[in-house]
């Protein structure tokens, strides 16, 4: 597995009291699925934004395969990486189909519009995500599930080598997340790394993917899920005690434990 | 699915020969309008180069054919302006005046006035003044950190509001009657009094700006969904909206300066247009120039032959706008719901 | 007790209130320090004998008051007024008048110590009154119907306000003007004539298609002479200007030119290639009205100068404008013209033979 992604001694502050991300360094392997856990708050969301070069990082070298990415135009940029949004409303009323052959626009030259063999691969990717019956709709008429899978269908035409979510799990209902990690799957079995944000360790759990676990702008482990995460490391990001039991972890049996204590706490829960 | 989009790119193609028939079939009826009656067979003898009557010859040479061209040129402007403001702000309910160029040129104009300057400097400083107002609307945003439009449409207000306040100052400031009757000419929008020389000024800017739109409009669509999907779909954000705002403002400022203000033409024919294409920009942008140019006729027309003296063109804009407006809305509404 | 108590109280109301019907009667015309009139708006005014600080917001109405020896009690008039270079070559006291407008405030005229308003646009009347001064609206037009003995209105307003020589000479201009109609009428006859004129209003500078409507002094006069005001049969739209291709269409007769802008509207006039297709511009039919103490199609001394020079200019009727014109300012303003004089207030220019608006 070689390393697609390098992040080196990263530094990002707000404004000068606000540091967010501290002397972070990190390695993402190619065909790999990685999550980014950790807290609301925590900068998952402006590591992200400074992978897809949208903040002004002052320290700190990110560089995609080997090339720094600041040296990347931002078509070029747009054809290695693709970024996936929290769904939100839009206001102009484009057709699904519209929508998604946005992501065609790094491979446009100025002035021309998508040709039919781009509505092509727009077609057959809505096909692969099961969005085709909704190419003639409008993108505000449809439920945020398949919102999202539209959003996810327009970085598919991008045809990135990386595909970054930022908390995709956000806005679908139970099954719809199912779905998703589903198709995150089977997007890294066609050879695609994988970046997304939660702030939830189960989910990590079941796809039993990478993690990188952000804490105080630092990263506090990095490794498969299953070997990584344990309740120590959780109460740490969440200042709650976790239960780990069968693979999942629960909340934990506070009741049970003061019984057990004479009716007093072990620990202060705020 | 191709199928599909075949039939849409005809019924696409179907509308825009459409509109351009009917925007020369609107200037010709132009050509035969007015208060002065002229044979209908005196028009076309006209165009083909023959010999008519003096009088009904100056009327079209000197009244109807510059006012008919300028007309046109200020209903491409207006309309693709206020097409481009409603992407960039991502806002369809957004007109050409919301960074406030618009009430930036009337001070323009009232300073020149005020100055007894010509009435080729009275258009320039309109245009300049029109620009620096935009300029100073994007200052005041930038002192705020926020990288959301709302600030740039809130500090549009502020600077449109400061610019009225001057024209009140500057109509009290007039001390003479001449100053005071020019400077309410260009509050009210009228293209009555426009020369051939008006049309030759507007355009190389309006086919600049449209060249330029039409270049842009697919991309447009992207901006619209704000700067980081712009930028992680590959497009040079701050680049694009820069050229963007600067050939909207442009092409407002220029028809402000020859025609004064012209309220609702670009707030209502973006919207009509999206109801009949849809929302995407490659086909708005093109149609709105043609919708707005035809409206702009219509409007004239009736604005200098429904009576005999001159009615304001902010009055037809409003009195037709208004209901077309209401009608955009309501096909909506479910939307807004 | 109480009785005694109600008895006194009685007393004193009855004694109050015969003191103040007896002070009641201080607002009749009959007593000698103030006069009651009814001005043109048909409300009543109660002025004081003894006005002398006037705010004359009217063109005609300071041209009547500096006539009949009043001029120096004006304060301040309309500022289009000072702007005729003449009102002040005959009257030099004009220099000093202030320059008010029509939306001039309560507080200066208080502070200018004003203590009586005769204004052409009441909207302001209101606060005036409510501070106190006195107003008399005058207007030059007739609200209802044609302008006929409303012409007089105003300068019979200032001679029974101010009385003595001012009445004297109030009366000896309206029967002036009444001898000439009927002078004028006697020579050239009464006809229904639609031949259009289309009059300019050049007091302000809106344009060359800015005139007046049918119940305006103009009107009168025209019907004087015979002919039509062309704005006239739009009356019903209120429409007192008209657009290129009306004015094309109606193409009148004569087009006559009025006020201080004059000279830049006749230019205009005559170089328009739009303009070059009037029957009235080819054949020479642009007249001016002369600009005097003020341009004198207005109500003013001046009136029968301009009933009998519209009257020539379109029938046979004889008038000697530089006689006539001397003759008008040596009696309302006892002042000498000479012959280039008139001349030059024949086309609308200042003493000096200069255009009176330099922009």
């Amino acid at each position: 597995m070689s390393t697609i992604l390098q992040i080196e001694n990263l530094s990002f502050a707000y404004e000068k009291s606000n540091i967010v991300l501290n002397d972070l360094s990190l390695k993402i392997q190619k065909g790999s699925i990685n999550a980014v856990l950790g807290r609301n708050g925590c900068g998952k969301s402006t590591l992200l934004d400074c992978i897809i070069n949208f903040n002004q990082y002052e320290e700190g070298i990110i560089l995609l395969n080997g090339r720094n990415i600041r040296d990347f135009s931002n078509k070029e940029l747009a054809r290695n990486i693709s970024y996936i949004s929290q769904s939100t409303i839009i206001n102009m009323n484009f057709t699904v189909k519209e929508f998604i052959s946005f992501g065609r626009n790094p491979y446009l030259k100025l002035g021309s519009s998508p040709s039919k063999e781009d509505y092509i691969k727009v077609s057959f990717i809505a096909k692969k995500c099961g969005v085709e019956h909704l190419l003639e709709k409008h993108i505000n008429k449809i439920s945020g599930g398949e919102r999202q899978l539209v959003f996810i269908c327009r970085a598919l035409v991008q045809e990135t080598e990386v595909l970054i979510f930022d908390e995709p799990t956000a806005s679908l209902d139970f099954g719809n997340q199912y779905k998703l990690f589903d198709l995150l799957k089977l997007l890294q079995k066609e050879g695609k790394t994988i970046i997304f944000t939660t702030h939830n360790p189960n989910q990590v759990l079941e796809l039993d993917s990478n993690v990188i676990v952000l804490g105080d702008g630092k990263i506090l482990c990095n490794g498969k899920a299953s070997e990584v995460l344990n309740a120590t490391l959780l109460e740490k990001i969440y200042d709650y005690k976790f239960i780990k039991e069968h693979n999942v972890f629960r909340y934990s049996k506070y009741e049970k434990q003061k019984v057990n204590n004479g009716g007093k706490p072990t620990k202060n829960i705020g | 699915m191709n199928k599909k989009g075949d039939k849409e790119n005809r019924r696409f193609l179907i509308i825009t020969v459409g509109l351009v028939f009917l925007l020369l079939l609107t200037f010709f009826f132009s050509m035969f309008i007015g208060r002065y009656h002229i044979a209908v067979k005196d028009v076309f003898l006209y165009f083909l180069g023959q010999q008519i009557d003096d009088v009904s010859g100056d009327v079209i040479t000197y009244l109807r054919i510059p006012r008919t061209l300028v007309a046109i040129m200020v209903g491409c402007s207006l309309s693709i302006s206020g097409t481009i403001y409603q992407s960039v702000f991502n806002n369809k309910l957004v007109s050409p005046g919301i960074l406030g160029v618009s009430s930036g040129a009337s001070v323009g104009a009232c300073l020149a006035i005020l100055f007894g300057f010509s009435s080729f400097m009275i258009s320039f400083s309109a245009f300049i003044v029109g620009f620096i107002a935009v300029f100073l609307t994007l200052l005041i945003a930038r002192l705020f950190n926020n990288k959301s439009n709302i600030i740039l449409i809130l500090s549009g207000l502020a600077v449109g509001g400061l610019m009225s306040s001057l024209v009140g100052l500057m109509k009290y400031l007039a001390d003479s009657e001449m100053q005071l009757a020019e400077m309410t000419f260009w509050l009210l929008g009228d293209i009555s009094g426009t020369t051939i020389n008006d049309f030759w000024i507007l355009l190389p800017i309006v086919i600049v700006g449209c060249f330029i739109s039409i270049i842009l409009s697919w991309r447009l669509n992207i901006v619209s969904l704000g700067a980081k999907e712009a930028k992680t779909l590959g497009v040079n954000y701050k680049a694009t909206m820069a050229v963007l705002i600067v050939i909207a403002t442009a092409l407002t400022a220029v028809s402000v300066s020859i025609s004064g203000t012209i309220g609702w033409i670009g707030l209502v024919i973006p919207n009509i247009v999206r109801l009949l294409v849809g929302s995407n920009n490659k086909k708005v942008v093109p149609l709105s120039m043609l919708g707005g140019a035809i409206f702009m006729v219509v409007v004239d027309m009736l604005a200098r032959s429904l009576a005999p003296n001159e009615i304001p063109l902010s009055v037809i804009t409003g009195l037709i706008g208004t209901p077309l407006f209401v009608f955009a809305i309501f096909k909506r509404r479910k939307e807004i719901q | 007790m109480k009785k005694l108590l109600k008895m006194i109280l009685c007393d004193v109301m009855l004694i109050c209130g015969v003191t103040t019907l007896s002070s009641c009667n201080t607002n009749s015309s009959e007593n000698p320090t103030t006069i009651t009139v009814t001005d043109m708006e048909g409300t009543e005014v109660t002025i004081s004998n003894d006005v002398d600080h006037v705010a004359c917001i009217s063109p005609s109405a300071t041209d009547f008051m500096i006539s009949f020896g009043l001029g120096d009690k004006i304060v301040g008039t309309y500022r289009s007024f000072t702007y005729n270079s003449w009102a002040i070559e005959m009257y030099p006291s004009a220099a000093n008048y202030k320059a008010y407008s029509y939306s001039v405030s309560a507080e200066e005229l208080l502070a200018d110590e004003i203590d009586l308003v005769i204004i052409q646009d009441t909207e302001n009347a209101e606060s005036f009154r409510n501070a106190g001064i006195p107003v008399i609206g005058v207007h030059q037009y007739s609200p209802t119907g044609a302008f006929d003995d409303e012409v007089f209105d105003t300068a019979r307003l200032i001679g029974d306000i101010f009385g003595g020589d001012a009445k004297i000479k109030a009366d000896a201009w309206i029967k002036d003007v009444e001898d000439t109609i009927s002078d004028i009428q006697n020579e050239i006859g009464i006809t229904n004539s639609e031949e259009p004129i289309y009059y300019v209003n050049g007091e302000k500078a809106k344009g060359l298609y800015y005139s007046d409507g049918g119940n305006s002094m103009i009107s009168r006069i025209y019907d004087v002479a015979n002919v039509r005001l062309a704005t006239e049969k739009y009356e019903v739209l209120n429409v007192h200007e008209v657009s290129d291709e009306e004015m094309i269409s109606l193409n009148p007769y004569v087009m006559m030119i009025g006020g201080t802008y004059q000279n830049i509207l006749s230019d205009e006039l005559t170089t328009s290639e739009v303009w070059s297709n009037l029957d009235c511009n080819k054949e020479d039919r642009v007249y001016r009205i002369p600009v005097c103490m003020l341009g004198i199609e207005n109500v003013s001394c001046e009136t029968p100068v301009m009933l009998k020079y519209t009257a020539s200019l379109f029938n046979d009727y004889d008038f000697d404008i530089t006689v006539e014109v001397k003759e008008n300012i040596k009696k309302y303003f006892d002042y000498e013209l000479t012959d280039s004089d008139v001349q030059n207030m024949i086309r609308g220019l200042d003493k000096d033979g200069n255009d009176m608006i330099n922009e």
